[in-house]
């Protein structure tokens, strides 16, 4: 008897519903193979395992008819709740896989990485005006120069509409819009806040994707392993709320910001652990 | 016919079933001859192993159980590598105790049980444990590697290194001439007398490290780590567990104690070499039983930072917390470590 015509009967062989022939080929067979001997051997754990929570339960005629009932209600139900649930999975988090979720961890690392550069790089004694305010500075500081004598050259000023270019001076006009450099877009730099808010915004979905993992697999875990699990978890709680906290005090303090990003990546840490294992 | 037949053979089976248990709890044995440097490898699915180094060349395994079935041990490979193996003719979900005996100079290569404890000593070469459910101790063994989900490790007195991963269950090592790496998601750590680097990987548990003659370096979420008479650097870093080091410093050492949310104690010698330390937590307390001279003073009620030195500064001292105390002591000298 080869391997896959064995697996294709261990089920009815550990039933005993093989013939007396079948069964003395099977038998043989688990004799000489060991693999299939391991195979054969996870089957009889498994049925052990499941006799262990049989019950003797005795099913009433009541209890049926209650039990049609409710398949009858449900049944109407599932019609109106297809198109809620397909609202739900529409605008929930997306469930992605442990690889998309490793490189969600990454760039939120990147992500504090960056921030954290950035604060550095700051001098601490002086705050950085926001860029609207940057803005109008430089507004302001180009209408000062309205009364001032133009000393730009020709060729740098304001491109002007070329329909009230005359005859005369229309080619040079044209010569000079086309020598005129492009002026760079401005782009507005982030704020330290919106930093922070992106670094702490990529964590918290980071930890919402792996909580998710770990949550489908807690029944599987030993119980005694998830208390612990979970009193891990309520600890780091705490101390995110409490680096929250202190970060929403003093927003500008990179020190509280520090800790409040090494509590998330702790969290995530945790986590992964627990939905690799 | 058939039906008086099948009784007969029934009445035979069960009057025979004493004589059969009592020849199969007998047991079956094989021996093997394996040459100096050969490697052995041993798989048991359920039950006990039970792996003793001995003075003899050759490996000799017996198996027993109390179910009424054949038991054979099969000892397969040549003399440089060998494996012992349970035949698959045991009755299937029983559980085997297994006792092999090698001589002390063969490297156990594996040793594989999904269900059951393994007890392994006096082999002077290497061991490798892979253990699903199960306890695991190791005595007197060369270098040491142990898999394990879930069940307490145990190892004494490794000759070599020592690789511990648990998903579940305590891990102590008492002893060991290498370096010593573990990781741990739940269950405490112990690791005593080594003589090696230190790294130890925990989620949740109380990590004890003593008398390591080399650096140390802890990280942990949940749990106290307390680090007594550690000859070289240390690096422990927690969230929401408490950080206590107790033990002389060194005066070229480097210290670095940190948790989140627990607190950070430092308890050092009267007599201490001169250090520079740096204090500091955001929402605690500041203690030093050393006068310092202050580089940076302490300053407003949150994220406090002191920056100091005692005598000339050599050795350095970072102890940080976020919303726990920071302090250095003054305190007795540790027990000697051996």
């Amino acid at each position: 008897m080869k391997c896959e015509e064995f697996l294709f009967v261990i089920e009815a062989y550990f039933d005993g519903e093989t013939d007396e022939k079948n069964s003395q080929l099977i038998a043989v067979h688990l004799s000489d193979c060991g693999a299939c001997a391991v195979e054969y051997d996870r089957l009889c754990r498994e049925q052990e395992l499941y006799k262990i929570y049989e019950r003797d339960i005795s099913v009433t005629p009541a209890l049926w008819a209650g039990v049609q009932a409710r398949i009858r209600e449900e049944k109407a139900v599932q019609q109106t709740g297809r198109i809620r649930q397909w609202l739900a999975d529409f605008f929930s988090a997306p469930r992605l896989s442990l690889v998309a979720t490793a490189a969600l961890v990454v760039i939120a690392v990147g992500a504090t990485i960056a921030v954290m550069s950035y604060l550095n790089s700051r001098n601490p004694t002086s705050n950085p005006p926001p860029v609207d305010q940057t803005a109008r500075n430089d507004q302001q500081s180009n209408s000062g120069k309205k009364d001032e004598p133009d000393s730009r050259k020709p060729d740098e000023t304001a491109p002007k509409d070329d329909t009230q270019s005359g005859p005369d001076n229309g080619g040079n006009q044209m010569m000079a819009v086309a020598s005129r450099p492009a002026r760079p877009a401005v782009k507005a730099k982030p704020t330290p806040e919106q930093l922070v808010r992106e670094a702490e915004q990529k964590y918290v979905a980071a930890i919402a994707l792996l909580s998710k993992e770990v949550n489908r697999r807690r029944t599987d875990i030993d119980p005694a392993v998830l208390a612990r699990f979970d009193g891990a978890l309520a600890a780091i709680d705490r101390t995110i709320e409490d680096t929250r906290r202190a970060v929403r005090q003093s927003p500008n303090d990179p020190i509280a910001l520090q800790y409040m990003l090494a509590a998330y990546a702790r969290k995530v840490d945790v986590l992964r652990e627990m939905a690799d294992d | 016919m058939t039906k008086t037949f099948s009784k007969l053979i029934l009445t035979f089976a069960l009057a025979a079933a004493p004589l059969i248990s009592a020849q199969t709890i007998a047991a079956q044995t094989q021996s093997f001859k394996l040459e100096r440097g050969g490697r052995v490898s041993i798989i048991n699915s359920a039950g006990q192993i039970t792996v003793k180094g001995w003075d003899r060349d050759t490996i000799e395994a017996t198996a027993s159980d109390d179910e009424t079935a054949q038991l054979r041990v099969q000892i397969t490979g040549d003399s440089r590598r060998a494996r012992v193996a349970l035949s698959p003719e045991r009755r299937y979900g029983g559980e085997v105790i297994l006792r092999v005996f090698v001589p002390r100079y063969a490297e156990i290569e594996s040793i594989e049980i999904r269900r059951g404890d393994v007890d392994v000593s006096d082999i002077e070469g290497g061991v490798s444990i892979a253990s699903h459910n199960g306890d695991v101790m190791a005595t007197r063994t060369g270098s040491l590697k142990i898999g394990s989900r879930t069940g307490s490790v145990l190892a004494r007195d490794v000759n070599g290194s020592f690789v511990g991963k648990n998903f579940s269950g305590d891990i102590q090592v008492i002893g060991a001439s290498g370096a010593v790496d573990i990781s741990c998601f739940s269950g405490d750590i112990l690791a005593r007398n080594i003589t090696g680097v230190v790294a130890v990987n925990s989620t949740s548990g109380d990590i004890q490290i003593d008398c390591a003659k080399d650096r140390v370096d802890v990280t942990a979420v949940s749990g106290t780590v307390t680090l007594t008479g550690i000859g070289g650097d240390v690096d422990a870093n927690t969230t929401s567990g408490d950080v206590i080091f107790r033990g002389p410093i060194r005066a070229s050492g480097r210290y670095r104690l940190k948790s989140l949310s627990g607190e950070v104690t430092m308890t050092v010698q009267s007599d201490a070499p001169g250090f520079t330390a740096t204090l500091s937590t955001y929402s605690g307390e500041i203690e030093t039983a050393f006068p310092l001279k202050l580089d940076s003073p302490l300053q407003g009620p949150v994220n406090r930072r002191v920056i100091g030195r005692y005598g000339d500064g050599q050795a350095q001292i970072v102890l940080d917390s976020f919303s726990g105390a920071a302090r250095i002591i003054k305190g007795a000298a540790v027990k000697n470590c051996p």
